[in-house]
């Protein structure tokens, strides 16, 4: 392992469209079905079950933020694979329309009694709040060191 | 001059069947592109998922799961991935013809075997040699593949928990170059999820309800697999009418020169016959002392 590697987590982030995130990053913390979950390099073999939210990614003290919708994670050996249907950046999210698109969910949500309607809304509803999330912070972000 | 009109007849024939040939050509060179596109996507995708499913191998809740320990049922299921249309050399046929030996192959062992397909050829071609189609599923839009292939993936996982059918089989035509593309037969299900090393140890945790994990994980799996072998066998597909209608172009080329030769041979031989019926009249005319006069 050279000094260029030593230490971090290889991430990899994989959607239907495309090889999103290959990189060598210091820590991720994920939205697991139990919460939230990190990851720093040197984990035990750990496979997980995400829900929609924002994944954090801290490199070199700067912190990015990429909403996942759901999907699976595993970490071994330091490299973290993340198999999703679909992950955003803020900078490619229409905040207005993630912010129409929950009016429109929630208020549909009080008129329908159809449960896989109801399932699909809610569905829909919390893209659009991971959506308005991941935009709610700056898009660089440094921690204090 | 009937046979010279008859030339003329068959030489239009040809030239429009060579335009809408043309344009066949360009269609598939242009949803040749968007596909190849999806398969560029498709392949790391599941090349990835690969790897998540590989690093449980062995691990106690994997090997002891029901998608890698099936029911003795004797039944098998094929979904066979075919093309709509015609007109692409001998695609549909190689890949229904592969899955047909396979298909045969498991029925010679005892088995029964229920066969859907994805795509009407196959359907034809496997109806012809009197099998049972149990259902058709229309050839998805290149857009959704993926969405497709996961409702596919849901599909097989609900009639797989059913517990009477043992083992499921995937046929799709692998795509490695332009003029060369492979007939797969794949096993689906069950997974081979024992260590691949009896002496190793797989320590791999999960972080709650372990069954729910590898429910859907296979799904995601066969999600990508599925995903992938839509794309692969869409890029053969546009790439072999590609191919065909460009052998064809050139074809009604060569069939055009030899016709445009015989037509013009045709036209000179009645241009020659009626200047001799003209020079034989006005000799006979001239030897009866009119045209002297």
């Amino acid at each position: 392992m050279d000094s260029e590697t030593a230490g971090k987590i290889h991430l990899r982030v994989y959607t239907p469209q495309q090889l999103k995130v290959d990189e060598n990053v210091d820590m991720v913390i994920l939205q697991s079905s139990q919460g939230p979950t990190g990851i720093l390099p040197g984990h035990m073999p750990l496979s997980l079950m995400l829900q929609y939210g924002v994944a954090r990614i801290v490199h070199n003290n700067e912190e990015r933020r990429l909403a996942i919708y759901g999907g699976l994670a595993q970490i071994q050996s330091n490299q973290l694979l993340v198999i999703t249907s679909e992950a955003e950046w803020p900078e490619e999210i229409d905040l207005s329309l993630a912010e129409s698109q929950r009016a429109e969910a929630e208020s549909s949500l009080r008129l329908q009694t159809d449960s896989v309607e109801v399932q699909r809304t809610q569905v829909a509803l919390r893209r659009s709040l991971v959506q308005i999330e991941v935009c709610s912070y700056p898009i660089v972000n440094r921690p204090p060191k | 001059m009937a046979s010279l009109k008859h030339f003329k007849r068959r030489m239009t024939t040809v030239a429009t069947t060579q335009q809408v040939m043309k344009a066949m050509n360009m269609v598939a060179a242009a949803k040749l592109a968007r596909v190849k596109g999806q398969l560029d996507a498709a392949r790391p995708f599941y090349e990835g998922m690969e790897e998540l499913l590989g690093n449980l191998k062995g691990s106690q809740a994997a090997a002891q799961s029901i998608y890698a320990n099936p029911p003795q049922a004797n039944r098998c299921a094929y979904i066979v991935i075919s093309g709509d249309k015609g007109l692409c050399g001998s695609y549909n046929n190689n890949i229904a013809a592969a899955a047909l030996e396979h298909i045969q192959a498991r029925e010679g062992e005892g088995k029964s075997t229920r066969i859907v397909t994805v795509g009407l050829k196959a359907r034809e071609f496997l109806v012809r040699r009197q099998k049972e189609i149990a259902q058709v599923w229309a050839y998805p839009n290149d857009a959704n593949f993926f969405e497709e292939a996961r409702s596919i993936s849901a599909r097989l996982v609900s009639i797989y928990g059913n517990r009477n059918i043992d083992e499921v089989y995937l046929a799709y035509t692998r795509f490695d170059s332009m003029l060369s593309y492979t007939p797969q037969v794949v096993r689906l299900l069950p997974l081979s999820l024992a260590a691949e090393h009896s002496n190793s140890y797989n320590w791999m945790s999960y972080d709650n309800e372990t069954d729910r994990f590898l429910d859907r994980a296979v799904r995601y799996y066969l999600a990508a697999v599925i995903y992938r072998s839509l794309a692969e066998a869409s890029v053969c597909e546009q790439a072999a009418r590609m191919v065909q209608m460009d052998s064809a172009v050139s074809n009604a080329e060569e069939i055009l020169l030899g016709l445009g030769r015989s037509y013009n041979r045709k036209r000179q031989a009645a241009i020659t016959q009626e200047i001799n019926e003209i020079v034989s009249s006005l000799t006979i005319t001239s030897q009866s002392g009119i045209a002297s006069r």
